[in-house]
């Protein structure tokens, strides 16, 4: 067990420090999740109330998008430099590399998503403070992350990688965008959790279901 | 295909075809017309059975594919391919069939309905699991991957129906009673039911038939191979 998670902490440390020496994946994430939101900006038409009735739902369609740029990434830096192989033939467990591949795009969402929350605020001009948001950004991220590593370790092995990723990946996760935007705006509203056990527990069920997926399917997707 | 499965496949054809025109017979000239949304009712004899295949051809399509994760058999990987290309055919016809009803009886189209939407998901779904199938070219990967897909697929469905459930729905409940009931006569019944029987048998008898030109696909790919080899030795 110590060496199943000390390859995983390996994994999540030696993307930190690629992303820390070449910043290739955060810094063009946040720079595409600003430009969505100045693109929503024109699209509202400057309507403040359009602006803070649908800001949870719009915080979370940027973070989606930006995600997948991540996702991309982060499977795709393995391939393309040959690592992915290198990794698979290395006597470490399949599904540690999962996990710390899911830990590092979880990682990079959830700093987008803490940047992105305050600067729609401001730039909106909407009060969005919640302390709920770090919890439900917490388990939302881990969830899309958890999946999207999946779903782009498969996309990766495939002629048309970058194209296929969110037409496989999106329509999966509805239901963890719906819950989370509901959880959001009850957070934002001021509401208590309680409001919203019940999508709370759908954002844990999908993140415990896929992460069960990911570890188990894993092994099986990159295999030869 | 032997001849032995050749003649069981005429004889659920057989049965298929005569049920199909059984039902539609039914639906046509049996069943009375609904006092408030007139002709366009019956429509919903083919809408239900649609739907129900779709939704059965997805979970065996799961069903298969899991059994190839454990058996790798190849047929497995038909069956589960097959059925998903089957199902998206009842799935959108059941989407079209609902539309055309809803037009007059709800004055719109399209509405985002907890089932309606989750229906069409489901099609995107399975859509692009055919998507991931077309653009992987090692067929033993391409297997194994697309059956996880469809599995994980498989898996999203009744979550994305439990997260909008909560969603305000005008969809009739056409199993149970009460104030959003169907509220229907026992021949509209007996209709419904004799209509998802005869449609389940046409879907048993596609799907066989699928699975059957699935098969004579791999065996050509197979001798294309060997061909191939001998010509390179050669």
């Amino acid at each position: 067990m110590r060496d199943y998670l000390k390859t995983t902490g390996l994994l999540v440390w030696k993307d930190l420090r690629i992303e820390s020496r070449t910043r290739e994946l955060f810094l063009v994430m946040l720079v595409f999740a600003l430009s969505i939101l100045f693109i929503l900006n024109f699209a509202l038409d400057r309507n403040i109330r359009a602006g803070s009735e649908s800001a949870s739902g719009l915080i979370w369609m940027i973070v989606i998008l930006a995600g997948q740029l991540g996702l991309n990434q982060t499977m795709g830096i393995e391939k393309n430099s040959g690592m992915l192989e290198a990794l698979l033939v290395a006597p470490a467990h399949r599904s540690a590399i999962y996990l710390g591949k899911s830990i590092s795009a979880f990682l990079s969402m959830f700093v987008i998503t803490l940047i992105i929350h305050p600067v729609y605020s401001v730039l909106f001009n909407v009060p969005l403070r919640s302390p709920h948001f770090l919890w439900i950004s917490l388990i939302g991220c881990w969830g899309y992350a958890s999946l999207g590593v999946l779903i782009s370790t498969m996309t990766i092995q495939t002629r048309t990688r970058d194209i296929l990723l969110p037409v496989l990946f999106y329509p999966l996760i509805i239901p963890l965008a719906v819950s989370i935007i509901q959880a959001s705006s009850a957070s934002f509203a001021g509401e208590p959790l309680s409001s919203v056990s019940g999508a709370i527990s759908q954002i844990i069920v999908f993140d415990l279901i896929f992460t069960a997926a990911g570890i188990l399917g894993f092994e099986t997707i990159t295999e030869d | 295909m032997n001849e032995k499965t050749s003649g069981k496949l005429h004889l659920i054809d057989f049965i298929a075809a005569a049920l199909v025109l059984l039902a539609f017979g039914n639906i046509i000239f049996r069943t009375p017309i609904e006092r408030s949304m007139g002709m366009v009712q019956k429509v919903f004899y083919f809408h239900v059975a649609c739907a129900w295949l779709g939704m059965l051809s997805f979970i065996f399509a799961a069903l298969f594919s899991a059994s190839y994760l454990k058996n790798r058999q190849i047929k497995l990987d038909i069956a589960a391919e097959s059925a998903v290309e089957i199902g998206l055919v009842f799935t959108i016809l059941a989407v079209l069939s609902g539309s055309i009803w809803a037009k007059p009886v709800w004055n719109t189209w399209w509405t985002w309905d907890p089932r309606l939407t989750t229906t069409t998901i489901m099609g995107f779904i399975y859509i692009s699991y055919l998507f991931l199938r077309n653009s992987l070219e090692n067929q033993d990967k391409m297997r194994k991957i697309a059956a996880v897909f469809c599995i994980i697929g498989g898996l999203s469905v009744p979550l994305t129906y439990f997260s909008i459930r909560g969603a305000r729905s005008i969809h009739p409940v056409v199993i149970g009673s009460g104030a959003s009931g169907m509220n229907m006569t026992p021949e509209m019944l007996q209709a419904m039911i004799f209509s998802v029987i005869a449609f389940t048998v046409f879907y048993i008898a596609v799907l066989l038939h699928r699975i059957e030109l699935g098969k004579l696909d791999v065996e050509i790919e197979m001798l294309n191979q060997i061909w191939q080899e001998e010509e390179e030795n050669d």
